[in-house]
């Protein structure tokens, strides 16, 4: 049941994997958001 | 070798593997600057360093470690060994506290922990400080459990300062007070002290590490003054589809959008993400039923999510912001995400044992009943059913890059988010000048703001490095510690910075009345630069580059 579990757990994890490099792919992978305030720490 | 010691060596070198998959370009020569991390050549001891500049002490001891650590090393290599060491630490330590006579189990408990969104979120963020404190967590948690060392296990906390000690605190408290007795009277190893001589001792010893900030914070003449517009600023939010304790659950949900990782709101990941910290948080309640610190280590994660998830609701915001009021010390709950420390250190346990119980190793729940120093040898069923484990075995230790899979785009340093850069040379030219002036004088940095992005940084936000680099013997370096985040203006708690920047509102403010021999301008829109430039027209440009210009007031001008 255990190894069932953990293999369900690996599958997601590797379905995760394949579609978050395919999302940040396509979209880019910009990691600093252009055009934010000058001086601000951050944004919420 | 013993087997504790093999697991803290596997741990080790699994951890300096997945620091050099995280920080990737970070490694390269020269500084990360991003939000709050800040590093610098050839750092002098200020005021600054030790909290006595009028702001709060948040950089104390931090800075003072790693300014006496410039003195032998060079800075760039001091913030390298740092960052590796951050994963290094918690990696060995997960895996010295997951009890399992098998390496894999304890190597996918140190994988995840190292390796999940508040890690990626709190490097973002550049908070290395406060990371060092949760790569101790583990270490804590073995040294309570085995009564001794306490003080050497709490040295990452006490050199990140109070924001790794209060989480640290969160953690290692309820550890000592719900910590369980060694099932045996004699035994080398265990606490046999009760609850509340341990609760006691662990109190007084984090109080102690505490002294190097508590300090200079109660010698502040104005007090301690907190501004309740942080607790809007800095409180948790949704980063995921799950609403902001969904993330907090996730390990996620920081203040700042900017802290991270690129994809991270894709919905597979993040249901992967939250999936694997629920298993581990279920696994380490289920199969961590033995294990001497659980009850405690449960309390502080139940203790650790509430005050994170405190400021969720407009009843929870409220009653933060009347605490600052009352006393603004209580401001260090504000940026209540990284509270979810104990949480993610639990849920790594559970990974940890999960995968035993998986490879078919008895020992993971039987030996959870003893102290965390078991021997391969004691655990009867370790070398039998070899054929029946190999399966499970492999599936166990695949887990250890389950945490990669679900967050790659912490690899690399955050897909380039974090790179190391060079200093301008104008930067060290202007410091020469300041050091050889011998004309008494401050300093002050224009723009009158903390934050910068600076084009020879990538425009990445960064804390303004000025106030370390330019620090000189005998001149104050005033910057604004004003926040914005968003529209939100988080309150300077610098009386001269105050002063300062009322001075600065008027058309044509006097400087050098206000005391300061030199001004640096190291950023600045087109519009700000030529304003600057008016109102120092008089002054002379000791130093002119595109990426700063130092202005030398008259010394007439000086009263």
């Amino acid at each position: 049941m255990i190894k069932v579990f953990l293999a369900a757990i690996i599958g997601v994890a590797v379905a995760a994997l394949v579609m978050t490099i395919t999302t940040v792919s396509l979209t880019g992978s910009t990691a600093t958001p252009v055009n934010q305030p000058l001086y601000n720490y951050g944004v919420r | 070798m013993p087997h504790q010691a093999r697991a803290a060596l596997a741990g080790a070198v699994l951890g300096l593997t997945l620091a050099t998959l995280a920080l990737g370009p970070a490694l390269s020569w020269g500084f990360v600057l991003i939000h709050d991390m800040v590093f610098v050549p050839d750092p002098a001891f200020s005021r600054f360093t030790f909290g006595l500049a009028g702001g709060a002490p948040r950089v104390v001891p931090s800075d003072a470690v790693v300014t006496a650590l410039s003195q032998v090393l060079p800075g760039e290599l001091v913030q390298k060994l740092i960052l590796l060491a951050v994963f290094v630490l918690g990696a060995s330590g997960v895996a010295v506290l997951v009890p399992s006579p098998g390496l894999a189990p304890r190597l996918a408990a140190a994988a995840f922990y190292v390796w999940n969104p508040y890690v990626a979120e709190r490097l973002l963020i550049g908070q290395w400080a406060l990371l060092l404190g949760y790569a101790g967590l583990p270490w804590v948690v073995h040294a309570l459990c085995r009564g001794r060392r306490l003080a050497v296990s709490l040295l990452p906390a006490a050199t990140g300062g109070f924001a790794a000690m209060l989480v640290t605190a969160v953690t290692a408290l309820p550890v000592a007070a719900l910590l369980r007795r060694p099932a045996r009277a004699g035994a080398a190893d265990g606490d046999h002290r009760g609850p509340w001589a341990r609760v006691l001792r662990t109190g007084v010893v984090l109080g102690a590490f505490c002294l190097p900030w508590l300090v200079p914070a109660a010698l502040r003449p104005h007090g301690l003054a907190g501004d309740p517009v942080g607790v809007e600023a800095f409180a948790s939010r949704a980063d995921t589809p799950f609403g902001t304790l969904g993330s907090l659950l996730s390990l996620g949900g920081i203040w700042n959008a900017n802290a991270v990782p690129v994809g991270y709101g894709e919905v597979v990941g993040a249901v992967a993400r939250l999936l694997l910290t629920v298993v581990g948080i279920a696994a380490f309640v289920r199969l961590g039923r033995g294990l001497p610190y659980r009850n405690g280590l449960a309390l502080a994660g139940v203790i650790g999510f509430a005050i994170a998830g405190a400021g969720v609701t407009e009843a929870g915001r409220s009653a933060l912001k009347w605490l600052v009021g009352v006393w603004g010390g209580f401001a260090v709950f504000r940026d209540a995400q990284q509270y979810v420390a104990p949480v993610a250190l639990l849920a790594a346990v559970g990974i940890g044992l999960l995968a035993a119980a998986a490879a078919r190793v008895p020992g993971a729940v039987a030996e959870a009943g003893r102290v965390p120093e078991a021997e391969p040898e004691r655990v009867p069923a370790a070398g039998r059913d070899r054929g029946r484990r190999a399966p499970a075995g492999v599936l166990a230790g695949l887990l250890v890059a389950v945490p990669v899979a679900v967050l790659p785009t912490m690899a690399w340093g955050a897909l380039g988010a974090l790179d190391a850069v060079p200093y301008p040379r104008a930067w060290y030219e202007a410091r020469v000048t300041l050091r050889d002036d011998p004309a008494p004088g401050d300093v002050l940095v224009l723009p009158f703001e903390s934050y910068r992005r600076f084009d020879w940084n990538g425009g990445r936000p960064v804390l303004d490095p000025a106030q370390r680099f330019f620090a000189v013997p005998g001149r104050r370096v005033v910057t604004n510690d004003v926040v914005r985040v968003g529209e939100l203006v988080v309150r300077s708690e610098d009386p001269r910075a105050t002063e300062v920047e009322r001075v600065l509102e008027g058309r044509s403010p006097d400087l050098a009345g206000l005391g300061f021999r030199y001004v640096i301008v190291d950023a600045g829109t087109v519009e700000e630069c030529k304003r600057f430039a008016d109102w120092l027209r008089d002054a002379e440009v000791v130093v002119d580059a595109p990426e700063l210009r130092l202005y030398r007031l008259e010394p007439s001008r000086t009263p």
